[in-house]
């Protein structure tokens, strides 16, 4: 017996911080997350497997474009010409979701009640499917007490949208612990709502499969899917990347390097490690640059330079296809501002002002606003949805206004 | 010694570090040099070396000892990279001296060494204090640009001085950063954060603006491209509504439909089950009548027909017999002619040929004759029988060679007549040349003569500049004039003693009298409001006066107040029994009473008409406060009057003590701009009155060398003398010069047209000569025809030519002579062969030999053709009998045949005789009909319905016609009805079920939403740089403007007093004055004038520059530890006075810190020399 665990689906929910600069593959990208499942379901009809379990969250919760909901039917009526069945349960993002109460599905797709923690049972191949979907958006209680008992002589799956006793960066929904799934004695967790993949407990095997396709530079690695074979009552698990896009984060060091030209070469050294075994996808990689360099004088000077030479080093990668969803610098100015501000020339009055102004937030917050307009309060929710630079943040504010001194610094010498 | 503490919390002694001495032990062209600082107390240094010296390796040695050797140094090319060395010994601010060394390479490069030995010292760590001594805490670009400075530089910097036109804060600023460009720094900043976002403009090139509008494009986009669930489900229950309104009007139409066919049907086979009966009663009827066959009548009466033609046709046939046999008894035919009729044939076809054979005999023998004579003439012309013809013919080889020789014998000689003709022509051309020898003008004097025109010319129209110029200086002394006399002034000595104020002081004093101006103007409003208000607030309470007696809250508190005063009164009168308590008018009790009445009378009244209170209230505190701002009003107004006073007063003493008219701020302001007007006017006319002097000095004196050129060439100069002539002069130096360079371009055309016409000469000779050659050749050729053709020896080409036409005619004439004959002798034969023919066949015939061929023929040929046609007809006679023959035999087989029909068919009918037939038949013939109707009725009814005879019966029981067709029509139109019902029904459900369908699976909405993330990146990303941008700008300008504030006085001091040593005191300072309410630097001159920048010359820009920089050097001092001024050939351009005394400002500067000046000038260092002893000045040789 055979089946393929995945959850958090997310489908038509975009790829965020990817700007199309002159380059960037953007032919390769459309519309991953549909993509994603397509692959999952080509892997299933592939190399076919008897069911599949899906723990929640489907669609997005803001997403309401019934085409989505199509789409996912289209899929699932593929599985179904197959005769492979389909057992889902609802999360939090897809819980009384418009599209979810409005899209007929076929008759292999089961959808666990919201109201009952219920069991379906697959008797040819001897295996209980037990779950529950969200009732609302936001459920507080375990969830897991109320689970059936499982069946004996029964394969039994739980299959649960969950943030479990709580990980980093993900709402708590469903609140459960790991004794609280080991004491119901299922034989296998399919968990879902933590988008990193997770291998809980082994025995049981409780897993989080990890969502299939990441969708922002906080979903970085391999995403996909959990394979499970069970054979005489043992349990194999193997995890299948699905994903068409795939983010990562680097680090690239420019201590000693001087030259635009070495930059390229010290990113694709960097970038190597990551792309092996995973050249056929399609990597957005977030790009920082560190260490003690010449070069950060001349991205002060024409700032944007550093990210556009890390973008046409990336266009010169042959192995994969790269996108650079954002270059972000932290390197380390060889001007001590310290001596600089007991300068009495032109540059030590610049710094000094920077001084000043650094020292009290209200009135740097006040000269910033004059000089910046309204252009970083008044964007739409689209663009403040992401990191911006904002005036309110003095950290924020004072590091804007160092790279600005030593942009002007910079023009300073270059003229 | 400077402290600082850095970021991290070190501490840092920042001192002074003198270069004592440059070791330039492996570097550039250097090894093992040492440049010594410290061999004299100066501490300005000239390092002297010609080119390839290693000048510029001893100035990048400098650097590099400071801030390290660069991986690209150009100054390996002696000594291995890795094996470069530079040191240096130092003096610390202790007096202290250190070495070190720098060697090329990563890390710590930089070593100590012992000044002892002379050897690296590990003991003698460098520390981060030491290195930044070394540096002054800069970094190279930084060094470089602020200590560096050579002449391209500083030619830029003075370039930029005059472009910015002396903008005190950017000249400063510049100058203190050692950079250049400051408007274009800002520019530059400004236009790169307008690439990235344009605040006013939807420009496609900026990334925020492009990014707004993708993302609001998409939006649209997703927008049209969502559909909601919601939607899709009311789409989807209008589908489901719309199938099942169309399944029902399915239904309805197709039970009306049936019912409609069987009544259809109904109908239809009614009238037919009533015909069917009334014809099983007919056939009952015709019983005994035997069935006949359907042809039965038609067979009888084509048997009757048939036996009447058939007797006629007999009849016919016998007759026809009888008129053949008599016409063949009648024909008469010759046999022999009608065998041998051929021959005859051709016979007499021959006749006509025989007859013209015999005329055209007679015709060619008179041509022959004629011929035979025309030959004989001509052979006898000739000088030949006609039989010796041949032998003298040339054979067709030897005609083409000899026509070759006659055709080139005639194009020769042609040619060499044109040879000839052009020979001659020469010949004239060349004795004409020769006779004719003009003289040339002297050259030398004419190219003087030249050369002076040119200069003349190069001044232009002299007397229309100098009219103008004139003109110009009249309008200018006029202007002057009324400038002065508008400005009340005597002289421009006067104007210029007059200090004007400033602008700023100006502008200050206007803005004091402004701003009381302004708030007597604001108290004065005020205090007509208040009037106004104030009148009206009294009018409205006298109102509420009058309208009755005013309850406000005051006056029921003050009535409460009586009241309860009352009451206590009471309480201490009757209940504490205090005697004290004066009785008033009335018992206490009453008072009381009447006090408590009045208070709540009040009360009623004020709750009764609180908005009356109110206002009341409202409009006593408004007039109450309104009178106490009255006299605050009035004493403002006389402080201010007071304080314009002092104003005015302060303003007439300054305007006093500067010599300036007494006018107001404004007319003070246009008046002084008025006089900057009046001076900038006197420059011009000055500049106008020197040109108008040059143009009159240089036209003097290149008429006078004009004169002597004309003088030179033997011409006598114009009317007019050197001075006002000079038009007239040019024009006729011009016409002389015009001629003389026309005359010797006439002559060197003609000997080239000379030396041209030589060379045709020999030319001709030669083709003459070769042309005689080849006439010989082909005349020899020629020669050995003429016996030949039995000419005379010397016969010319053309009787050659003459004799050849000649034989070819004899020779056509003897070959149509031949042909003639032969003719004849065919057509004599043709005439005998005839005769031969016509005597055999009269023997075949057995006729007699015929006398005249051509008669007898004639006669043969008509008696066979008699013979011919009555034969022909003899042969039609015969198929005329056999056909009738035949014919008679058929018509007697066929009266038998119809006879025997006849006969059969009687017997069928039952009777004896034909005459009953046609009864019998029609009898049976109705019977077939009505057997016939039946079967096809019966066929019409299965077609009709599929249901049995007794079924339809049994649904017509009880229905007539009329009932059937009552309800069919009812029924039709029912199913109208529902027919256009089910159209719409249709409609409705496509129109649904396509609307349903339009939602696919598509992602559109999907990948617009992906597209306005895309852009909302975009729009991130360009957000951190732009805010840089703008905040960069904002950060330069403001430090422009503060750096203005603080360094403007010390900076433009020291720069003055640079500016003064190196002007050799033209310049007495600088001076900072507003211009356009912006502050400019400006130079006084020691006349008195102030110079602005952009009247500077290059030059002086140049100095002023230098100025600054030392003045910005010098306030660094003060603040950071000395490092050396490095000058690289600064002096290249300078003349030797202003070399002097830049020089002499470097010295000054010099007190205070060292200055390295390098050039490759020898002479820089006899002027050093000279005006600089040796204890300012040391020389260093390289």
């Amino acid at each position: 017996m055979r089946f393929l665990h995945a959850s958090d689906l997310h489908i038509d929910s975009p790829l965020r911080g990817l700007d199309r600069y002159d380059g960037a593959p953007v032919n390769r990208l459309r519309t991953a997350t549909r993509a994603a499942l397509e692959r999952l379901v080509d892997r299933a009809l592939g190399d076919p497997v008897d069911f599949l379990l899906l723990a929640g969250d489907i669609y997005d919760r803001d997403w309401q474009d019934f085409h989505t909901g199509l789409f996912f039917r289209e899929q699932m009526v593929r599985l179904n010409r197959a005769g492979i069945r389909v057992f889902a349960v609802q999360g939090n993002h897809d819980a009384q979701g418009v599209i979810s109460r409005q899209l007929p599905l076929p008759d292999n797709v089961h959808v666990f009640s919201s109201r009952v923690a219920e069991t379906r049972r697959i008797d040819d191949l001897s295996v209980a499917i037990h779950g529950r979907s969200f009732p609302n958006r936001a459920v507080e209680e375990d969830l897991v007490p109320a689970y059936p008992d499982p069946v004996p002589g029964f394969f039994n799956i739980g299959l649960l949208h969950t943030s479990l006793n709580g990980r980093p960066g993900h709402d708590t929904y469903a609140p459960t612990d790991l004794a609280t799934l080991t004491a119901k004695g299922y034989d296998y967790w399919a968990l879902g709502h933590v988008h990193a993949r997770e291998i809980v407990s082994e025995q049981p095997r409780i897993v989080f499969s990890g969502n299939l396709q990441g969708r922002h530079a906080n979903e970085t690695g391999a995403k996909g899917c959990e394979r499970v074979s069970v054979e005489a009552g043992r349990v194999e698990s193997e995890f299948l990347p699905m994903d068409v896009v795939r983010w990562s984060h680097l680090t690239v060091s420019l201590d000693g390097i001087d030259r635009l030209e070495a930059v390229n070469e010290a990113f694709q050294s960097a970038l190597a490690p990551a792309l092996i075994g995973s050249a056929d996808r399609l990597h957005a990689v977030r790009v920082t640059l560190t260490g003690m360099t010449g070069l950060h004088r001349h991205e002060a000077g024409q700032p944007g330079t550093l990210a556009a030479t890390v973008q046409a080093a990336a266009q010169d990668v042959v192995e994969a296809e790269i996108w650079i969803e954002q270059v972000r610098i932290d390197l380390t100015a060889p001007l001590d501002r310290m001596q600089s501000a007991q300068r009495q020339d032109a540059v030590g009055e610049l710094t000094r002002l920077v001084d000043g102004l650094v020292g009290n937030h209200e009135s740097m917050q006040g000269w910033a606003q004059s000089a910046l307009g309204d252009v970083l309060s008044a964007m739409p929710t689209e663009v403040s949805a992401g990191e911006t630079p904002r005036l309110d943040n003095f950290a924020d504010l004072r590091a804007l206004l160092l790279d600005a001194e030593a942009t002007v610094l910079a023009r300073l010498a270059d003229g | 010694m400077h402290v600082w503490r850095t970021g991290e919390g070190f501490v840092y002694f920042l001192q002074s570090m003198k270069l004592l001495k440059l070791l330039l032990q492996a570097f550039g062209p250097f090894t093992e040099t040492t440049l010594d600082f410290a061999s004299g107390p100066a501490n300005l240094h000239i390092i002297y070396g010609p080119n390839e010296a290693g000048k510029s390796s001893a100035l990048r040695a400098m650097t590099d000892l400071r801030f390290g050797i660069p991986a690209r140094s150009p100054d390996d090319f002696i000594h291995p990279f890795n094996q470069l060395r530079i040191g240096g010994v130092f003096m610390d601010g202790q007096g202290e001296t250190l070495g070190f060394t720098r060697r090329k390479g990563r890390g710590a490069t930089l070593t100590q060494f012992n000044m002892a030995t002379g050897l690296p010292d590990p003991s003698l760590p460098v520390t981060r204090e030491l290195e930044l001594a070394l540096t002054g805490g800069l970094d190279r670009g930084e060094f470089e640009a602020m200590f560096g400075l050579d002449h391209f530089r500083l030619r830029e910097g003075g370039d930029l001085l005059l472009k910015g036109e002396g903008e005190l804060g950017l000249a400063l600023f510049e100058a203190s950063a050692g950079t250049l460009g400051i408007g274009a720094i800002l520019a530059g900043l400004d236009a790169d954060a307008k690439k990235l976002f344009n605040p006013h403009g939807a420009a496609k090139s900026s990334t925020i603006n492009e990014a707004r509008r993708q993302l609001d494009e998409q939006r649209q986009i997703l927008r049209q491209a969502q559909t909601k669930p919601n939607d899709w489900q009311a789409l989807q229950r209008d589908h489901e509504s719309a199938k099942s309104a169309l399944a029902d009007v399915d239904g309805a139409l197709e039970t009306h439909r049936r019912r409609e066919n069987e009544l259809t049907e109904l109908r239809t086979v009614e009238p037919l089950l009533r015909e069917h009966d009334r014809l099983l009663a007919e056939l009952q009827d015709y019983a005994d009548i035997p069935y006949l066959p359907e042809n039965a009548r038609e067979e009888r009466l084509s048997a009757e027909q048939d036996l009447y033609r058939i007797r006629l046709e007999i009849q016919d046939a016998s007759h026809e017999l009888g008129q053949c046999a008599e016409k063949l008894a009648i024909l008469a035919i010759e046999p022999a002619l009608l065998d041998h009729g051929e021959a005859i044939e051709r016979l007499a076809a021959g006749v006509e040929s025989v007859a013209r054979s015999r005329l055209e005999i007679r015709q060619q023998q008179v041509a022959i004759e004629k011929m035979q004579g025309d030959i004989a003439a001509a052979s006898a012309r000739i000088g030949l029988a006609s039989k010796e013809l041949e032998p003298v013919l040339p054979s067709a080889g030897e005609r083409v060679s000899l026509d070759r020789h006659l055709q080139e014998l005639g194009k020769l000689a042609e040619r060499l007549d044109g040879y000839r003709q052009r020979a001659e022509k020469v010949e004239l051309a060349l004795r004409q040349h020769f006779e004719e020898t003009p003289v040339l003008p002297d050259r030398p004097g004419y190219a003087a003569l030249a050369l002076a025109l040119r200069h003349a010319q190069g001044l232009g129209d002299v007397a229309r500049k100098k009219s103008e110029l004139s003109r110009q200086l009249r309008s200018l002394e006029s202007q002057m004039a009324q400038s002065l006399s508008d400005l009340g002034i005597a002289s421009v000595d006067a104007l210029r003693g007059i200090s004007p104020l400033l602008d700023n002081e100006i502008a200050d004093t206007r803005q004091r009298l402004a701003d009381i101006d302004k708030a007597i103007h604001t108290m004065r409003g005020e205090e007509s409001l208040i009037r106004r208000d104030l009148g009206a607030q009294r009018l409205r309470r006298r109102q509420f006066q009058a309208e009755g007696e005013v309850v406000t809250a005051e006056t029921l508190r003050l009535a409460r107040a009586r009241r309860d005063q009352h009451w206590q009164q009471i309480r201490q009168a009757y209940v504490e029994r205090q005697t004290s308590i004066a009785e008033p008018e009335g018992s206490l009790a009453d008072v009381f009473e009447t006090e408590q009445t009045e208070a709540d009378r009040q009360a009623d009244m004020l709750r009764a008409d609180a908005k009356r209170a109110a206002g009341f209230e409202e409009c006593s505190a408004r007039i109450e406060e309104m009178e106490k701002r009255q006299p605050d009003i009035a004493n403002g107004l006389l402080s201010l009057a007071a304080r314009a006073e002092a104003i005015h007063a302060g303003w007439s003493q300054r305007l006093a003590q500067a010599g300036l008219p007494m006018l107001q701020a404004d007319s003070l302001r246009e008046w002084q701009g008025l006089r900057l007007d009046a001076l900038a006017l006197h420059d011009r006319l000055s500049a106008a009155q020197a040109e108008f002097d040059l143009v009159e000095t240089e036209s003097l004196s290149v008429a006078t060398v004009l004169v002597a050129a004309l003088k030179a060439v033997g011409c006598k100069p114009a009317e007019g003398g050197e001075a006002t002539g000079l038009p007239a002069l040019i024009e006729q130096a011009a016409i002389l010069g015009k001629s003389a360079t026309e005359a010797h371009a006439k002559h060197e055309e003609r000997i080239k047209s000379l030396r041209f016409q030589q060379m045709e000469q020999e030319e001709v000779g030669k083709r003459i000569a070769e042309t005689e050659t080849g006439l010989r050749l082909h005349q020899d050729g020629l020669r050995e025809w003429h016996s030949r053709l039995l000419l005379k020896p010397d016969s010319p080409p053309v009787a050659v030519k003459a004799r050849l036409e000649e034989l070819d005619v004899l020779e056509r004439q003897l070959a149509q002579l031949n042909d003639a004959l032969l003719h004849q002798a065919q057509r004599q034969s043709v005439i005998d062969d005839h005769e031969s023919q016509a005597i055999r066949l009269a023997g075949l015939l057995g006729e007699p030999t015929p006398g005249l061929v051509e008669d007898f023929s004639d006669r043969l040929r008509k008696r066979l053709n008699l013979s011919k046609e009555q034969d022909q007809q003899r042969k039609s006679l015969l198929r005329d009998q056999a056909r009738a023959a035949e014919k008679l035999k058929r018509a007697q087989a066929a009266l038998e045949s119809n006879t025997a029909l006849l006969a059969q068919l009687c017997k069928a009918a039952g009777i004896e005789s034909t005459g009953s037939l046609p009864e019998r038949e029609q009898a049976a013939a109705q019977k077939r009909q009505a057997r016939n109707d039946l079967a096809r009725l019966r066929q019409q009814l299965a077609q009709a319905s599929a249901r049995g005879e007794q079924s339809l019966r049994q649904s017509l029981a009880g229905l007539d016609a009329i009932a059937v067709n009552s309800e069919h029509e009812r029924c039709k139109a029912g199913i109208v009805r529902l027919e256009q019902g089910q159209i719409l029904a249709r409609q409705k459900e496509e129109q649904t079920r396509r609307a349903l369908e339009a939602i696919d699976a598509s992602d559109n909405a999907a990948k617009a939403r992906e597209a306005m993330e895309s852009a909302a990146a975009r729009w991130r990303v360009a957000l951190r740089p732009w805010a840089r941008l703008r905040l960069a700008h904002a950060l330069l300008a403001e430090a422009l403007n503060r750096f203005r504030e603080r360094a403007q006085a010390p900076m433009v001091a020291s720069a003055s007093a640079y500016f003064c040593l190196m002007t050799d005191g033209r310049y007495e300072k600088l001076v900072a004055e507003e211009e356009d309410g912006k502050p400019v630097l400006r130079a006084l001159r020691a006349d008195g004038v102030r110079i602005g920048i952009n009247a500077m010359s290059e030059g002086t820009a140049d100095q002023l520059y230098l100025a600054l920089r030392l003045a910005a050097l010098e306030l660094r001092r003060s603040s950071h530890p000395l490092l050396p001024l490095v000058l690289d050939d600064v002096l290249v351009t300078s003349d030797d006075q202003r070399a002097t005394n830049i020089l002499r400002a470097l010295a000054h500067f010099a007190e205070g810190g060292q200055v390295m000046l390098l050039t490759h000038h020898r002479h820089l260092i006899e002027l050093a020399k000279g005006e600089l002893d040796g204890q300012a000045l040391t020389i260093h040789y390289l």
